[in-house]
């Protein structure tokens, strides 16, 4: 396992290297103009398995000037996904989801999650981890300073230090727990189907529930059959739609 | 001169052959005659030209006169344009002989030296009436017609039927009534108004105008009778329905011969008009309700039908029109079918369908087309499928519920242009921030790449960053406990440094001390305790004294055996200074003791 994690990290300069590469061939691309192409670099680099949030970005970017707005959402939600405080992916995917053919009205959050959400995007999982870290090494040192000091005043403040210190690991790694969640269960997709009716049960038979468009986000409630996915929309609705109808961010 | 005039008369005399009509040589004959009653039979061309036709034996006739020969020649100009027509008659007088239907055939004719031959001809020939015998039946028949003044006209005179084709018929079954009088007297006029007819839905049917007397023989006599009104009925409900008399009112001419008056005598018969009702007897008809077990695509039609289908185009762009086009042909209650209802699939903008009724009326019902457009739109693109039509109807000669179906229809509409674009009727403020806006630059800079799936949280290495610390941590603390515990002792803690702090005050006591300069020794001390004191009560030097020095010592908390220790200590030392003793011994005493206070009291004063 050790192994294959440094072997992987090895790697990983080549591969940034070469991705990088190709990352400006398709910037290139899409500022001369031609988005098809621009498109098929940046997911010829996703297909290599490397990813960083400006390629997703671009690519989003690509889709959106083509006209495929499903597209350009779904890239947009993955580059978030990676680096959630960025506000130019924040406002391009506003700006595409106003294009969209559903108006979907958000629904009501009390404010106290937000103010969680805020912050838990306030930072890339990576930073947050390494914050953690970092604070739990502060927390360390601040604790061998209270127990050895020898200034009373020191020791008293290097406890508060400790004290906030073991706060700030804490939110870190809750923090950095929810976006890891999100990473690698991909519950959320986008509709790509231009027009999708939910049926009831999963098969064509089933009683007509309501109808989607593309670029609608949707929550995925049951992924175990190949060709059918449950989805659950903002208020609640639940229906089953073909699989090829939406993809996973 | 002559021979040109010649030549143009020729010319134009072919010319007038080529411009005229065909020769039309046809026959006509009454349709029923009576016995041993003469009638005509006439055959006309329209030539004039001509010479008598060639007529073969008639069998079962008499010919009794003819043939007569009419001309006739008519020219019309209608808006410009002439025409002209001539015909030829040859009119023959016959009498029948013996009752049945035959045939009298057609006579052939030379018109320019091509021979034409008209058309044989049905007649039926009726028996008499069985009142009388021939003669006197002509007689008694004039002398009806010329009945005096006020003369009532009996009921088998003047009469009028009104039958049905069917009595018994299912709902929505068409029913034929004919209305027919019959009249052995001089009907010159005839007025009525359609009966009422409660629970059928009736359509008139259309007879020609110029309706021409027929003979029939009708219970031993023979009429002259004429097919008045005629109506196709639709029974809307179930049971016995009836069709009420109806009254018509007609007018009889009679002549009226008054041999009283002088007036007739010098010749002219007078004409007197009867008014003579006619009622028609009421009929009953059982319509039969339709059987149980229609299905839910029933449709109301009742018949016999067939339904075809077309769509004007499969492949189609989103917010481009479609129209299905039904056909429902046969023959029936065409007007009161419902429009089937057609289910398109959601996200098409459906219209109401445009009906269009090409059908005409005949004897057993509506016959022809009822052609029905649905006109669709898709709003978006995507495969879709039209599902088949289920027409169904009512057969009544199988007596049976029918389905038909037309074929489903699947369309691909790609995408329009402008998805969307119709339904952005509701705009948000967040939306209308949005318009006109763009997005923003892609990030050209060099990306921080990383390899999907793998992160840094939760990995071995992430955890190693904990691990390692913390091992190091406990590490640290088991090696240096005694330490820790030390600090964790905080009387012993503060009195060192305590300690620490005489330590430095007494300095430079100590060394005075150790050079054995008592007198310098002991100004230390003073001047120390004094500064000490100083320091820490935060009073200048100069307004210290040992009595205030008690109070504010007391004020800070320091114990009483403490402030009185400190008093000792400075009366001994300024004792010791200026009262020399055994000056080495007591210079290490004071020295402690001043160690000792100054520590104790570094410890005591509350800060």
């Amino acid at each position: 396992m050790r192994k294959a994690i440094y072997f992987l990290l090895l790697l990983l300069p080549c591969a940034a290297f070469a991705s990088g590469q190709a990352k400006s061939t398709g910037d290139s691309l899409y500022i001369a103009g031609d988005y098809a192409a621009a498109i098929e670099v940046y997911e010829g680099i996703g297909a290599g398995g490397t990813e960083s949030h400006a390629l997703y970005y671009n690519l989003g970017n690509a889709y959106y000037k083509s006209g495929n707005i499903a597209k350009a959402i779904i890239n947009y939600e993955r580059a978030l996904l990676i680096s959630p405080g960025d506000e130019d992916s924040r406002f391009n995917l506003a700006l595409a989801k106003s294009k969209t053919v559903d108006k979907v009205q958000e629904p009501y959050t009390l404010f106290i999650t937000e103010w969680i959400d805020a912050l838990v995007n306030a930072f890339s999982l990576t930073a947050w981890a390494v914050t953690a870290i970092a604070a739990f090494i502060v927390l360390l040192l601040a604790l061998i300073v209270y127990l050895f000091g020898k200034c009373v005043r020191v020791r008293k403040l290097a406890f508060f230090v400790a004290i906030i210190s073991l706060l700030v690991t804490v939110v870190a790694n809750y923090a950095a727990a929810q976006q890891s969640e999100r990473l690698t269960n991909r519950t959320a997709a986008i509709i790509i189907a231009p027009s999708v009716t939910a049926k009831s049960t999963p098969d064509n038979s089933g009683t007509d529930l309501f109808v989607i468009h593309e670029g609608r986000k949707v929550q995925i409630s049951d992924d175990t059959m190949n060709s059918w996915k449950e989805i659950k929309l903002e208020d609640g609705t639940v229906g089953w739609i073909p699989a090829n109808a939406l993809e996973k961010i | 001169m002559k021979k040109v005039l010649f030549t143009i008369i020729l010319f134009t005399a072919t010319l007038a052959t080529v411009f005229a009509d065909e020769i039309t040589f046809t026959t006509s004959a009454p349709n029923a005659v009576v016995v041993n009653q003469r009638f005509r039979l006439k055959y006309t061309i329209n030539r004039r030209n001509v010479r008598e036709p060639l007529v073969p034996a008639i069998e079962n006739f008499n010919v009794l006169a003819g043939p007569y020969r009419s001309e006739q020649s008519s020219t019309q100009i209608i808006n410009g344009e002439v025409t002209s027509t001539q015909a030829v008659t040859f009119t023959y007088t016959l009498l029948a002989e013996k009752e049945g239907a035959f045939t009298i055939p057609g006579a052939t004719i030379k018109v320019d030296g091509k021979e034409y031959t008209s058309n044989p001809v049905k007649v039926k020939v009726l028996p008499e009436d069985k009142s009388a015998n021939g003669a006197a039946n002509a007689r008694q028949q004039r002398q009806a017609q010329q009945a005096g003044s006020g003369n009532e006209i009996s009921a088998d005179e003047l009469f009028m039927t009104a039958t049905v084709n069917k009595t018994k018929v299912y709902e929505q079954e068409a029913v034929l009534l004919s209305y027919k009088v019959y009249s052995a007297v001089n009907l010159t006029s005839l007025n009525g108004k359609a009966p009422d007819l409660k629970g059928f839905q009736i359509q008139e049917v259309e007879l020609p105008r110029n309706k021409e007397w027929q003979i029939e023989h009708y219970k031993g006599r023979n009429y002259r009778t004429l097919l008045w009104q005629q109506f196709v009925l639709f029974p809307q409900q179930s049971g016995e329905i009836e069709i009420p008399a109806t009254t018509f009112e007609g007018v009889v001419t009679q002549q009226v011969r008054n041999y009283d008056d002088i007036f007739s005598f010098f010749g002219g018969n007078n004409y007197v008009e009867v008014k003579r009702e006619l009622r028609t007897p009421k009929l009953k008809i059982n319509v039969q309700k339709l059987p149980a077990g229609k299905p839910d695509s029933y449709s109301g039609a009742v018949g016999n039908f067939k339904i075809s289908s077309s769509v004007s185009t499969t492949e189609l762009k989103a917010n481009e029109a479609v129209t299905l086009r039904l056909v429902i042909s046969g023959t029936g209650n065409m007007k009161l079918i419902k429009t089937p209802e057609v289910a398109f699939p959601e996200d098409f903008e459906i219209y109401d369908p445009k009906v269009e009724n090409k059908f005409t009326l005949k004897n057993n019902g509506f016959s022809g087309n009822k052609i029905i457009e649905y006109l669709a739109i898709p709003r978006y693109g995507g495969s879709y499928t039209i599902p088949a039509v289920k027409f169904t109807y009512f057969d009544i000669n199988a007596r049976e519920y029918k389905t038909v179906e037309t074929e489903s229809y699947t369309l691909q509409v790609e995408k329009g242009k402008e998805t969307g674009g119709a339904v952005a009727a509701y705009v948000s403020k967040e939306e209308l921030k949005m318009l006109g806006q763009d997005i923003r630059y892609i990030k050209r800079g060099a990306a921080v790449w990383g390899m999907r799936g793998n992160y840094f949280y939760a990995s071995l290495q992430y955890y190693l960053w904990y691990a390692v610390p913390f091992v190091l941590f406990v590490l640290y603390i088991i090696v240096c406990r005694k330490q820790m515990k030390e600090n964790a002792n905080i009387a012993a803690m503060r009195t060192k440094k305590a300690n620490k702090v005489a330590v430095k005050r007494l300095k430079v006591a100590k060394k005075l001390m150790h050079e054995n300069k008592s007198g310098g020794f002991y100004d230390e001390i003073l001047k120390t305790l004094w500064g000490y004191m100083s320091d820490k009560l935060n009073i200048p030097v100069s307004q210290l004294s040992k009595e205030n020095i008690a109070a504010r010592l007391a004020e800070r908390g320091v114990e009483e055996s403490l402030v009185n220790e400190l008093h000792n200590l400075l009366n001994e030392a300024e004792f010791a200074r200026y009262a020399p003793g055994d000056a080495n011994a007591t210079m290490e005493n004071v020295y402690k003791q001043a160690m000792s206070v100054i520590s104790t009291m570094e410890n005591s004063i509350k800060r």
